[in-house]
């Protein structure tokens, strides 16, 4: 009787000593919630602000200048470039390293990652001792009249490099959580290369596969520093929305930088919204796949 | 899919090799002149288009002039450039031979169509009392500079302080120990001359600006009552210089144009339009007519005072030179 | 059709995970791979399937030397041990998989397909539930259609991997008596692995005993137990000494 008392006693004891506490909790929620507006909302807020602050003629006249204009479409121009090949090269690598092995397999997973640990003026830096007039293919390619450097090329090459991880990483955990029975099953049911990934494979991973090109997209529009690098900055030529802003600003047109930065904050928060849903989705369809 | 981005891609090459409708050429430029030339480049189209009856359309690029002369030598097409100090222009006949070496004789008053000076931006009323170049290194004085290291017009500050220094105290000793004492009274370095502009004036910091005069009556034009220009009794003449880039010109068969433009920045008209933004126009007369916005200065210049640029820059901006000597970051 | 296997080996790393294997399979056998975890079985049903090749020996379906053959183009049906089911497909999809994929030549008529489907949900008595997705059933179900799927393409082999292992006692008793049934009628060469020795004995013609990468023994489930190969057949089938048959 007394043993059966201080078990009980025992348990009660556990149990609290796991929970934290509710002022503790009450601490750290406030702290994220201070976090979030100081660094999150705050920002957004200012920079709507600014962009109105001269009241709706003034913000919509900051789009009628050709120069911003071009901009906009530059930066669209690129993102529909750079995203598609690197879903095309996200797709192969996770491909490649969910499904094989080969030597080296380390190393490329960990090389997937290094545009993301170095800095984007390094990524933008590369282009220019590949492609300036003293780089490795450079001297060639200007003799010749070809323009990579301070030109559209460039700016995709830079772009995609910055862009690159976001599509593999966003598809590997995945489909290496997912495993390869699907798509053996189909390959002994005579599926061909093509049609295992497109019936089979595709499916599986596209909620992830979206968030992967959601990512990719929103790095590809917003990036500045490697854009930077290898822009040139000619006006109406090769500056991008963010690019734009930079100049909008040192030309003291705070309105027209802070209303061009409303259409990158618009963006950024559309893909927020997007990359939870497909998130949400991609973890709905794992749970399913891991029921069966 | 992939053929048709290929495809694309291509296209987009070859658009970037030929847009034969118009000429077109690049002027890269620094960030002071921006309003400047995208006055003086319309009508520039108009002179050739009556000239000539060709249309031409001048493409602009602007940013740090060092930064810019940087990038004209990896490859940016200029088919001119306009930057802040001889020195970037001689970098790209030192680096990539793009000029030849006497670039400098191939236009009037050594390639440089106008002037600038040194000069002191404060607060209304001028509370510190900043007359002089000996007000600035006061104890209790905070100046706002950008880097001389990073920009193009920021030499031009030190080597102003420097000059007047080095005539007052009759020694380089006295004015190096002047510009460290200068620089001690810096509390923060930016990058660019507009990078300094704006902590001077939205982050209200220092008690005084020091900048280009051009620079210093633009804001003023902005923001008038705000502040006051206290010009120095001696300062720098500030000679931003241009030029023919001979390799991009001959390859892209585009001389007779860019030739012209840079002689055109020499005629009344360019002369007229420079004076409003704030620059010191070399026509006497044009000088004349904006006689009370460009009030009468003891000039010196780099060639007088210094020896020339290349002295300068070994001198002063190599790494290890004065510069570094007398500035350690304070934090 | 009959298959044959010729000395396989197969190492993962440096691991030997079968050693010189080799097995005759006359034309409608039902046998089973018997043995403990690791020792290789599935491994073996992989490389007859084409999911993985041989380092040395040699595959033959009907005298025909399919080593080196990918799997899509041996029409092996496997089964696997988690029915590895489509599941953003229906059931019906998912049976009808390898009649869809079949090149356009020799793909079957829409409605040829429908019929065949029909069958197959028949066979497996599943008839019915063709519009349900396989979250929707149960283990036994999903195991169900897994096999009507394998058996979709006509296959002239059928491959289990531990087809029933995942199920609890009474649903794979069903669907072992089913197998046996369904052997019976069609005659198809089967085999399939397990590491549950009643399974192997209740269901096979002839059970092959296999542990590390190496066969201990293969005869019909009587022989076996007459006739231990040696102490490693006694230890694993709990045979006790003396014992002389099977009663099954």
């Amino acid at each position: 009787m007394a043993g059966a008392i201080a078990m009980r006693r025992v348990v009660v004891k556990g149990r609290r000593a796991t929970a934290e506490s509710p002022t503790v909790r009450r601490i750290l929620i406030a702290v994220v919630t201070l976090f979030f507006g100081l660094f999150l909302v705050m920002p957004l807020v200012v920079v709507f602000h600014e962009a109105f602050k001269r009241g709706l003629s003034a913000y919509l006249s900051a789009f009628q200048d050709p120069y911003t204009q071009h901009a906009v479409y530059l930066t669209l121009l690129v993102a529909v470039i750079a995203v598609p090949l690197n879903t095309i090269f996200g797709l192969a690598s996770a491909w490649a390293i969910t499904k094989f092995s080969f030597p080296g397999k380390p190393l490329l997973t960990s090389l997937i990652d290094l545009p993301l640990w170095i800095s984007p003026v390094i990524g933008g830096l590369i282009y220019v001792l590949l492609f300036g007039r003293h780089g490795w293919l450079g001297g060639w390619l200007i003799d010749h009249d070809i323009r990579i450097l301070f030109a559209l090329p460039g700016i995709v090459l830079a772009t995609t490099f910055v862009t690159f991880p976001f599509v593999a990483r966003g598809l590997i955990p995945l489909m290496q959580a997912q495993g390869s029975a699907e798509e053996e099953a189909a390959a002994t049911l005579g599926a061909s290369g093509w049609q295992i990934f497109r019936r089979v494979t595709i499916p599986k991973i596209k909620w992830g596969l979206l968030y992967g090109v959601i990512l990719c997209n929103a790095r590809a529009m917003g990036e500045f520093g490697a854009v930077s690098v290898v822009s040139g900055h000619i006006r109406g030529r090769t500056n991008t929305m963010p690019l734009q802003i930079e100049i909008l600003y040192n030309e003291y047109q705070f309105s027209a930088a802070f209303a061009v930065a409303t259409l990158l904050c618009a963006l950024a928060l559309l893909t927020l919204f997007l990359k939870f849903i497909a998130e949400w989705r991609a973890a709905r369809q794992l749970a399913a796949g891991s029921r069966s | 899919m992939k053929i048709r981005y290929g495809g694309l891609f291509v296209f987009l090459v070859v658009c970037g090799l030929a847009d034969g409708r118009a000429v077109d050429i690049l002027n890269v430029s620094y960030d002071a002149t921006r309003e400047l030339y995208a006055e003086i480049n319309p009508a520039f189209s108009r002179y050739w288009k009556e000239k000539t009856g060709k249309r031409v359309s001048v493409q602009q690029s602007h940013g740090g002039s060092g930064k810019q002369a940087r990038a004209v030598i990896d490859g940016l097409d200029a088919d001119v450039v306009t930057l802040a100090l001889a020195a970037d222009i001689d970098a790209l006949h030192l680096a990539a031979g793009l000029v030849p070496v006497g670039w400098r004789q191939r236009l009037p008053e050594k390639s440089v169509p106008c002037r600038s000076t040194v000069a002191f931006l404060v607060r209304k009323g001028n509370p510190k009392g900043i007359k002089d170049w000996e007000d600035l290194v006061k104890p209790g004085v905070a100046v706002v500079m950008p880097n001389p290291k990073t920009s193009g017009a920021a030499r031009w500050n030190y080597l102003a302080a420097w000059g007047d220094a080095l005539e007052k105290t009759g020694s380089p000793e006295g004015a190096k120990a002047f510009v460290a004492a200068l620089f001690r009274n810096v509390p923060v370095l930016d990058s660019g001359a507009r990078g300094a502009t704006t902590t001077f004036i939205e982050r209200g910091m220092g008690d005084v600006l020091v900048s280009w005069e051009s620079e210093l009556l633009f804001i003023k034009s902005l923001r008038g009552g705000e502040f006051e220009i206290v010009m120095p009794p001696s300062s720098i003449l500030a000679e931003p210089s241009v030029c023919v880039v001979d390799k991009t010109v001959d390859r892209r068969k585009s001389r007779k144009v860019a030739q012209a433009y840079l002689e055109f920045l020499y005629l009344p008209e360019a002369q007229e339009i420079a004076a409003r933004h704030f620059f010191r126009p070399v026509n006497p007369e044009v000088l004349a007519k904006y006689a009370d916005r460009f009030p009468s200065v003891r000039f010196f210049t780099v060639d007088e005072r210094f020896g020339g640029w290349q002295r300068v820059m070994r001198e002063h901006f190599s790494d290890g030179g004065t510069f570094d000597q007398i500035y350690q970051p304070q934090r | 059709m009959s298959v044959e296997l010729k000395n396989l080996s197969k190492a993962f790393g440096r691991f030997a995970a079968v050693q010189d294997v080799s097995l005759p399979i006359e034309t409608g056998e039902l046998i089973a791979l018997l043995g403990p975890s690791g020792s290789g079985k599935t491994t073996i049903l992989r490389m007859i399937a084409g999911l993985e090749f041989p380092d040395a020996g040699k595959i033959f379906f009907e005298g025909q030397d399919v080593t080196f053959r990918s799997a899509y183009q041996r029409r092996a049906g496997f089964v696997f041990q988690s029915y590895a089911l489509f599941n953003h497909l229906s059931v019906f999809e998912n049976v009808a998989f390898g009649l869809r994929v079949l090149p356009r030549r020799s793909r079957p008529s829409k409605q040829a397909i429908v019929a065949r489907v029909g069958e197959l949900l028949e066979i497996v008595q599943l008839a019915g539930l063709g519009r349900r997705l396989p979250a929707q059933l149960s283990g036994g179900q999903r195991q169900r259609v897994a096999l009507a799927r394998a058996l979709a393409i006509g296959p002239r082999v059928l491959l289990l991997d531990e087809p029933f292992g995942a199920l609890d006692a009474r649903v794979r008793k069903g669907l072992r008596q089913w197998l046996r049934a369904f052997h019976d009628q069609t005659h198809l060469t089967t085999l399939f692995v397990t590491h549950d020795q009643e399974e192997a004995f209740e269901v096979a013609d002839r059970v092959v005993i296999i542990d590390s990468g190496v066969i201990q023994q293969s005869g019909s489930p009587a022989e076996v137990c007459a006739n231990p190969a040696n102490d490693f057949v006694v230890d694993f089938l709990d045979l006790k000494p003396g014992q002389t048959g099977w009663d099954g």
